[in-house]
């Protein structure tokens, strides 16, 4: 990259700045575009979120009436259903495909709530140190050593089973980790030159963190987030399948749940099974991939050269 | 009392400590700045030089309200950072602008060379165009065409050019006094000369004064109007530059010429060996006796109970020259002369007080 600069990109400050950032967004959007890996998680992830947008177009929820079911119960797949039907007779693709609306909402709901708390603990802690650290990470340690199940479960009796509260116990449970990595790296960015520079310069504490620790801390949050939200859905899926999920909507781990409630395993009825199965897998697996990707995007250190 | 009013910046008795912490037990405090008194007049060149260790760049920082002193006072403007509030300090800020060492940190990676001039400029609400500012202090900063930079991140600028854009973030601001530690000690050779040569150029174009902080005593030759010398945390000498370097009274002053072969004439002073003593076990009487070739060749004579035993006070020796040695305010020293083979005195750190 080099200093030449088109005159008229350079009008006034303002435009100074979003020329920038529009520059910044291109090489990294050349960047991932040249990494395979990312690229492939990231067509899973489209085709996914692509699926819960339209899951009502695709398979209106009419079609998932209990009463009223389109097929008898547990056929094998046919013309008519390509993923066989449930115990009801509904269509599993069906199923799966209204299913990928809740999985996805509760796992980025979910991994919001986890990244606010930890990015906002994590920061706090490290950069004004003393006794907010001490407190802080003390709060931290007793989160992370809350048993996670017990938690969900106790919360999810309290506060009903719905979808928010499933959200709200992944997200509590999961910000710990978050918090200590994110402690950890302004720990050291603080203690930059270019921090002591900006304190001479005359910025304050909310100057510092907002400009200078936040960007420097973001690439790290951006991939943490990326996982965190492989993990949230994942454990959407364990808590639905405990029957803790929320008893209204449909999402892949309850699928999962009455599958296994109806014996599925021993009927081998494998088409009631594998399909939600097979896309918690692929759901996690891209969001993964992407991680690693904006990981190596994020720092140059890992740039392949 | 009229010269004090005159100076722009004071610095009076200032200490700075650290707690020292040691594996095991409580360990000491580090007396980083020990009492340390002087003024800079507005426009001057003031030269801090010093080994590393001798607390030179923590008195910068103090200078800069970046750290609190544990006493003693320290006035730019009339203003002393320790004892403002918020808001104050913030103007404060504006006419205290800094230089650091490393021109690769001093810059957030994240942030264009644009956003790192204009910075100062936003957070001081500077009157007239944002733009137009950061580009006439990149210009006065050596950076031609100035646009050309705006987009450009740290890591695509050579040292030099990194420092120019730290220089101009500062300069951006218009600050009375700019303090520079070791503003060339990372860079090439070839770029250090032309890096001084602007911010004493600055220093005369914007009416600032130049606080220089630096371990080479052949830049302080150069471009200095007073030169303190410094030794574990006190000054002990301050004067012209011309008569510190020509005419040095400090025998440490005079050890630390002989190294910087360019400055002065042809220099007989013997090299001074040992490291800085422990900043946290200071030695009594005179900081520099267990070092002092003076003392150690015998040509103290009658002052050596004072030097081993008391504390020698800044006093001024000739006109405007102060320095803090007993044999040197008892005129007994002797610039040349036979000089006594070195031997090292046995645990001289070590040696408890009187």
């Amino acid at each position: 990259m080099s200093a030449q600069v088109t005159p008229e990109a350079t009008r006034s400050g303002r435009a100074v700045r979003r020329a920038r950032r529009v520059q910044a967004f291109k090489s990294s959007a050349r960047l991932f575009a040249g990494n395979k890996m990312g690229v492939a998680g990231m067509a899973i992830l489209v085709m996914f979120v692509f699926m819960a947008v339209f899951a009502d177009a695709l398979a209106p929820e009419a079609r998932l009436s209990v009463t009223n079911a389109p097929g008898s119960p547990l056929e094998p797949p046919s013309a008519q259903f390509w993923l066989g039907t449930d115990e009801l007779g509904r269509s599993v693709l069906d199923l799966v495909i209204q299913g990928s609306q809740i999985s996805l909402l509760v796992g980025f709901l979910a991994t919001a709530i986890s990244m606010l708390i930890g990015a906002l603990v994590g920061i706090m802690a490290g950069y004004f140190g003393g006794w907010a650290d001490v407190i802080l990470m003390r709060l931290t340690d007793w989160f992370l050593v809350i048993p996670f199940l017990p938690l969900a479960i106790v919360l999810a009796a309290i506060l009903g089973r719905s979808l928010f509260v499933i959200a709200l116990v992944i997200g509590l449970t999961t910000w710990p980790a978050t918090a200590r990595v994110v402690r950890a790296q302004v720990l050291t960015l603080k203690e930059r030159p270019y921090v002591e520079r900006a304190r001479a310069l005359g910025a304050g504490d909310r100057q510092i963190i907002t400009r200078h620790i936040l960007p420097n801390v973001f690439p790290l949050i951006f991939a943490n987030t990326i996982l965190v939200v492989a993990i949230a859905i994942l454990t959407e899926t364990t808590l639905s399948f405990l029957g803790l999920g929320d008893p209204f909507s449909v999402s892949w781990g309850s699928i999962l749940e009455s599958a296994f409630a109806e014996g599925a395993i021993s009927l081998g009825a494998w088409w009631y099974l594998v399909p939600p199965g097979l896309c918690i897998v692929l759901v996690v697996l891209g969001f993964t991939m992407c991680g690693y990707a904006f990981d190596e995007i994020l720092d140059p250190r890992l740039r392949k050269r | 009392m009229a010269e004090e009013a005159r100076a722009v910046l004071e610095v009076l008795d200032l200490e700075v400590r650290f707690a020292s912490r040691r594996l095991y037990g409580s360990g000491g405090e580090v007396r980083a700045v020990d009492g340390v008194s002087f003024h800079v007049d507005p426009g001057e060149v003031f030269c801090i030089a010093g080994e590393s260790g001798c607390g030179k760049t923590t008195l910068g920082r103090a200078l800069l309200g970046l750290l609190k002193p544990h006493s003693g006072k320290v006035s730019i403007s009339g203003l002393d950072p320790a004892r403002l509030r918020r808001e104050e300090l913030r103007k404060f800020r504006r006419q205290v602008q800094v230089v650091f060492q490393d021109p690769m940190g001093s810059l957030n990676p994240r942030q264009s060379i644009y956003e790192a001039v204009a910075e100062g400029v936003r957070i001081h609400r500077l009157q007239g165009d944002e733009k137009e500012i950061v580009a006439r202090a990149l210009a006065r900063a050596g950076l031609r065409p100035p646009e050309r930079f705006f987009l450009s991140y740290p890591h695509e600028l050579s040292g030099g050019q990194r420092q120019r854009v730290v220089i101009a973030a500062a300069i951006a601001l218009e600050p009375r006094v700019l303090v520079a530690d070791e503003p060339v000690s990372m860079l090439d050779a070839s770029v250090r000369g032309e890096i001084l040569e602007l911010l004493v150029g600055l220093k005369d174009e914007i009416g600032m004064t130049l606080v220089l902080i630096t371990h080479d005593l052949a830049f302080a030759w150069a471009l200095a109007d007073r030169v303190a010398i410094m030794y574990l945390g006190k000054i002990v000498e301050l004067g012209p530059a011309q008569t510190v370097l020509t005419k040095p009274l400090h025998p440490y002053t005079k050890s630390l010429l002989a190294v910087a072969p360019e400055v002065g004439r042809r220099s007989t002073h013997e090299i001074l060996t040992g490291e800085p003593p422990d900043p946290t076990h200071i030695p009594p009487g005179c900081r520099f006796h267990p070092r002092c070739p003076v003392l150690r060749s015998g040509e103290a004579g009658s002052q050596e109970p004072r030097c081993l035993g008391e504390v020698p006070a800044l006093e001024e020796l000739a006109p405007g020259h102060q320095a803090s040695c007993h044999v040197a305010a008892a005129g007994s020293i002797r610039t040349r002369g036979p000089q006594a083979p070195y031997i090292r005195p046995a645990a001289p750190d070590d040696e408890p007080g009187p």
